[in-house]
């Protein structure tokens, strides 16, 4: 329990990456030395706490990549240097290390987790990035992450469409061993067929209503699996076992609700 | 957290000694999951059994779905956690449906939350189309107009207790708020009332402050403290319960390793439940402490029968 209550740190660096995503630098040894894919609860004191992935770190600060999405998540966005937050974790099991040649495959905010993934692993296997998001002003770390291609469902940038439609492409000719990605369920969902058709492993970070963030209360569970404390990342088996992965979520109270 | 959840009694293979008929059910061990951990669906349940859980209490539920306190829900502590999660549940009617389609393994009790007796009956009669068992939540120490606020008063236990009975054919068990001086009195109400058994302890009130922005951490500012901290506050209580009733008695609180279960068992109590250990150890802490407490009971060539109670005096 030496991690679960809140340190209070203040605020280090911040970056807009996107009229909604926002970035933030904390001095937090604990957070800093986390494995991709894992990550923390930030905490803003009156307003609430939220789970949030680790997007990069440097030496002992880590970063914290946030959608704006509600009342929370809003307080961060306003926060600037110097201002305080609470960190609980790191928690959760986080990405494995590569042994090989791998494709990056992120949605959304979900390249957060991903940048991290990149900055840990780039210098030791050959990475391929592929970025997806809804506009072109929305897509994430694109030169960071040095992505081969990118998408927009607008057809603002790159590939007019989802970005597991060009997948497939990029595969051939390849020596890719596995693909780790996080974002929307579908495009996961989407990576899971692909490669168990292409005989390629997969690592996905999920996402949930996660309420205790140390496998406790049950809010993140997928069928019974606690995605909070033996996630955020599962490999392809687990991710192809799940009955409601893709198609149900549950809200705060628990009740199912299409995805 | 980890080294905490080591066995310090030695374990061996895979003995079963420590299947129990309780309650007019079979276990095939006396270790079950408590309320409010993990139990907010059907497949949350089946894992713990999956894990090694003898029997399995859903979170709490009422009458409307609910989605609990703001958040933070949960502060880790010296040898424990504080929740407010606000008994968030998806009611009573839609939890039941989803519980009748899944084999969750184990018996399943449903643990219930209402504000009077005839709430308490409803849910009963409702929770029942699905459950092995009921457990009569009378001991959330965070949350308005439940849970302990209506388990403190002997009178009301009992008419809540009987309406409850009245609901069904399962055993009713009442748990209990370690938030009073009169947890005796609230068991024998419970009893008269008919209760089963009765569930001691729920979690101890407490509170956190973060002393550098000097504000409440928890949403809900108090909360519930359980784990480690409070395996001695649950061994008392069950020790005066099992000296002032004759229904058995299920220990809860603190529970991490055999010497843990073993001490609430000898305290009095027939049967266990695990919350808090399920994230300060691994699932797998159901099967670890039945190892460890079946090891113990044959270096002690004891049955489990025999330990219940043994460290009152005659």
């Amino acid at each position: 329990m030496g991690n679960d209550k809140p340190r209070i740190r203040e605020v280090a660096l911040t970056g807009q990456e996107s009229p909604t995503v926002k970035t933030i630098r904390l001095y937090d040894p604990p957070t800093s030395d986390a494995a991709p894919g894992q990550f923390a609860m930030l905490w803003v004191p009156d307003s609430g706490e939220i789970p949030i992935a680790i997007s990069g770190t440097e030496e002992e600060y880590s970063e914290f990549t946030i959608k704006h999405r509600g009342e929370t998540t809003s307080e961060i966005h306003d926060l600037g240097v110097g201002d305080k937050i609470g960190v609980r974790g790191p928690y959760g099991v986080g990405f494995s290390r590569p042994t090989g040649p791998a494709v990056i495959l992120g949605g959304g905010y979900g390249v957060a987790p991903l940048r991290y993934f990149y900055q840990s692993n780039s210098s030791n296997v050959p990475l391929t990035t592929l970025i997806g998001a809804t506009s072109a002003e929305e897509l994430l770390f694109v030169d960071e992450l040095d992505a081969e291609i990118v998408s927009t469902d607008d057809g603002s940038r790159g590939h007019h469409g989802y970005i597991t439609e060009v997948i497939e492409d990029v595969l051939e000719g390849k020596d890719v061993e596995m693909i780790y990605t996080a974002g929307p369920e579908p495009m996961i969902l989407r990576a899971l067929e692909i490669c168990k058709s292409r005989g390629l492993d997969l690592e996905a970070s999920l996402e949930r209503v996660m309420k205790c963030g140390v496998g406790l209360c049950g809010s993140c569970l997928i069928d019974g699996f606690r995605v909070c404390k033996d996630g955020p990342v599962v490999g392809l088996d687990q991710l192809d076992e799940f009955s409601e992965f893709g198609r149900w979520t549950r809200t705060a109270s628990g009740k199912k609700e299409p995805i | 957290m980890a080294s905490s959840c080591r066995a310090t009694v030695k374990t061996v293979g895979n003995r079963t000694g420590t299947s129990t008929k309780l309650l007019g059910l079979k276990f095939t061990n006396p270790l079950f999951l408590a309320s409010g951990v993990m139990g907010t669906t059907p497949g949350g349940l089946k894992s713990a059994v999956d894990a090694g859980a003898g029997g399995v209490v859903t979170k709490s539920l009422g009458l409307e779905a609910r989605k609990g306190h703001s958040s933070p829900n949960v502060v880790g502590v010296d040898c424990g956690y504080l929740n407010a999660m606000g008994l968030p549940n998806p009611g009573v009617e839609y939890f039941t449906e989803e519980l009748s389609k899944v084999d969750v393994g184990a018996p399943v009790f449903a643990s219930i939350f209402g504000e009077d007796p005839d709430q308490f009956a409803k849910l009963t009669e409702i929770a029942s189309g699905a459950a092995d068992g009921i457990e009569l939540n009378l001991s959330c120490p965070h949350a308005e107009k439940v849970g302990s606020a209506v388990g403190t008063d002997p009178d009301l236990v009992e008419r809540i207790v009987s309406k409850a009975v009245d609901a069904t054919d399962l055993p009713v068990l009442a748990k209990l708020t370690p938030n009073t001086d009169r947890i005796v009195d609230i068991g024998r109400a419970a009893e008269s009332g008919g209760a089963a058994g009765v569930v001691a302890i729920n979690t101890v009130s407490g509170m956190a402050i973060d002393v550098e922005t000097k504000r409440p951490v928890l949403g809900n500012v108090t909360g519930g403290l359980s784990g480690r901290a409070i395996h001695p506050v649950a061994v008392k209580a069950v020790y005066d319960l099992y000296e002032g009733l004759s229904v058995p008695i299920i220990g809860v609180g603190g529970v991490e390793t055999p010497e843990t279960a073993v001490e609430l068992i000898l305290a009095g109590a027939s049967a266990l439940q695990i919350g808090t250990a399920v994230a300060t150890c691994e699932l797998s802490v159901f099967r670890d402490v039945d190892r460890g407490l079946a090891e113990y009971l044959s270096q002690e060539d004891l049955s489990l029968e025999d330990l219940v109670g043994l460290a009152h005096r005659n």
